[in-house]
């Protein structure tokens, strides 16, 4: 078992198997530094249970594939990213920094399914962007493709 | 934390926006300046190209095309979509074109060539002046070219273009003249952006040429190449001003009767697949009960010294054929190759009397996967005009989008038009 330490001090005990695929975690364990608590200053307890339920469910991926397991993976890999934006950036964070490759994948793909098809008033809504650009600026971009800007899958909601 | 302060570091941004469809990432640039910033840099396009391959999108377009109404033209495709606002059917798609031009009292509209996105069409019956025009169906601009200055009787069209880290440089229009018979003079006729000019000259052969008119030329290279019925391929390179032209050998074991004047090449497809020119032939019974006997596809190793490998060869009893083709198959009807699959090596579209089957060399397996019947009816039902009866497979695309738009180094007169950015028709006629 390998102790986890959020930055509000709460202690996590995982499974060896979950926890090294976290290449950042993993490199620890090799090089020995891992006999006590590992301390994680930018990860919170919320978003670290997150990642461990993550880490549990995704152990031995390859034997899923031998028990046909896959659809339930992938099953839990489409209920794990239905969180709010928030969230979901916290563990993409989380993901970047413990350096866990499948789970950033899968967290990006959905930030991106998201992004998908929007109208740009609904990409600076959802991501909480201001606008910095001169309208001037912003026809121009529109003429240089106005291509882009027509369709009728182009959706202005925020959902 | 950083996403109240309403910051989203770069890596995220590049991670996901190299996710999205093109559409998406071009209207992104509206966001904001950082957006804008981080969509335009080289280092972005580079990622999303080469992250792009497995994603881009392709169909297969029929080279008819239909008057809708005054206003578009329209094309039939044979496989699903490349255009996301497809509503008519999830399986078919019909490419609008602007139309430029009225097709009225009998003209024809065809299209004679596609190169990375872009689309050429050509109005006008044979032996008459042409024109042209150069569709991008990315960003939708077109771009008519000046009427050419020779009649010739039946022609065969080339497109092919010169790019440069992935933004296109130039490119040529190439009129072959092709009379019934074989030839030791090649009349050319060459369009070129630079110029913005039709150029004609003729080009002595030490053979006599005569090139298979159904298929129509193969670029690679900044090459065309068309099959000749007798010394194999006629390689021509138009941005070459010596206007020299050379023959490289076909495989020795192809079928030569899929290229004689009867069949026309029709049984046999002549395309680069990955960067190299594959033939693909199904060789043909002379004899009672007619129809196919095998099939075949080589592909060309070594393009310096001519050098073909037999890829794949199956008899006909070999392939299992999907339950609706069987009746077609004992028909003696033969199937005409239309396209490889751009990605699978392995699969390759055919059209089987009315309906368009795939062929798998590991399964050897052929599938049925759409009938044009359902489009006809779709389009009917949609009050559209008719297209032809029964496509004509040996004259489909295939047709791929490049992974970044790209745009035509012309100096066009255009006006963009709210909706759908067209050209007003300009009189640069020669």
């Amino acid at each position: 078992m390998v102790k986890l330490k959020s930055n509000d001090d709460k202690e996590f005990e995982v499974e060896e198997a979950a926890v090294i695929q976290s290449e950042m975690i993993k490199n620890m364990i090799e090089d020995g530094c891992a006999t006590s608590v590992i301390p994680l200053p930018n990860i919170d307890s919320k978003t670290l249970i997150k990642v461990i339920e993550y880490l549990n469910k995704h152990i031995n991926m390859g034997k899923a594939a031998e028990t046909g397991e896959e659809d339930d993976l992938k099953e839990f890999d489409e209920q794990f990213v239905n969180m709010g934006w928030e969230e979901l950036f916290d563990v993409i964070m989380a993901a970047n920094y413990l350096n866990i490759h499948e789970l950033m994948e899968l967290c990006c793909q959905s930030a991106a399914d998201r992004l998908k098809n929007k109208s740009v008033r609904a990409v600076r809504e959802m991501l909480k962007i201001t606008n910095d650009l001169t309208e001037e600026e912003e026809q121009e971009i529109i003429n240089d493709a106005p291509w882009a800007f027509e369709g009728p899958e182009i959706d202005d909601t925020v959902n | 934390m950083f996403f109240y302060n309403g910051y989203l570091p770069d890596w995220f941004l590049i991670e996901v926006l190299s996710r999205l469809p093109l559409k998406c990432v071009f209207r992104y640039k509206c966001v904001s300046k950082r957006w804008r910033f981080l969509i335009s840099s080289t280092s972005f396009s580079n990622l999303y190209v080469s992250n792009a391959p497995l994603l881009t999108p392709w169909t297969i377009l029929g080279n008819a095309l239909c008057v809708k109404s005054y206003d578009s033209l329209l094309v039939q495709s044979f496989l699903p979509g490349v255009f996301t606002d497809n509503k008519l059917h999830s399986k078919f798609s019909v490419v609008k074109f602007p139309c430029v031009v009225s097709c009225e009292g009998g003209e024809r509209c065809s299209i004679v060539g596609v190169s990375d996105g872009l689309v050429l069409y050509c109005r006008g019956a044979s032996g008459e002046e042409s024109d042209y025009y150069v569709y991008n169906a990315i960003t939708g601009h077109c771009v008519d070219l000046p009427r050419t200055s020779t009649c010739f009787g039946y022609v065969s069209t080339g497109f092919l273009m010169e790019s440069e880290g992935g933004s296109l440089m130039s490119y040529r229009v190439v009129r072959l003249y092709c009379p019934f018979g074989e030839s030791y003079v090649l009349k050319f006729e060459v369009f070129s952006s630079e110029t913005g000019c039709w150029r004609s000259f003729v080009v002595h052969m030490d053979l006599a040429i005569e090139v298979v008119w159904l298929r129509r030329p193969v670029a690679l290279n900044g090459k065309l190449h068309w099959i000749d019925r007798r010394h194999g391929i006629l390689v021509f390179d138009p941005f070459d001003d010596s206007n020299h032209c050379h023959v490289i050998g076909l495989p020795a074991d192809i079928d030569k009767q899929c290229i004689d004047a009867r069949n026309d090449g029709s049984p046999v497809l002549f395309d680069v697949h990955q960067g190299r020119l594959r033939y693909a032939e199904e060789s043909v019974k002379t004899v009672y009960p007619f129809g196919f006997s095998g099939i075949s596809v080589w592909v060309l190793d070594d393009y310096d010294s001519s050098r073909w490998t037999l890829q794949h060869r199956v008899k006909i009893r070999e392939i299992s054929f999907d339950d609706i083709l069987i009746s077609k198959a004992l028909n003696g009807t033969i199937p005409t190759p239309i396209a490889f699959h751009p990605l699978d090596a392995n699969i390759f579209y055919l059209g089987f009397g009315d309906t368009v089957v795939s062929y798998n060399m590991k399964t050897l397996k052929l599938d049925a996967l759409v009938n044009p019947a359902d489009v006809r009816g779709m389009l009917l039902s949609s009050g559209r005009d008719r297209f032809i009866e029964t496509p004509c497979w040996s004259s489909a695309f295939l047709f791929t989008l490049p992974p970044w738009p790209i745009s035509l180094p012309i100096k066009e007169e255009t006006v963009a038009n709210g909706d759908l950015s067209c050209v007003l028709r300009t009189n640069k006629d020669l």
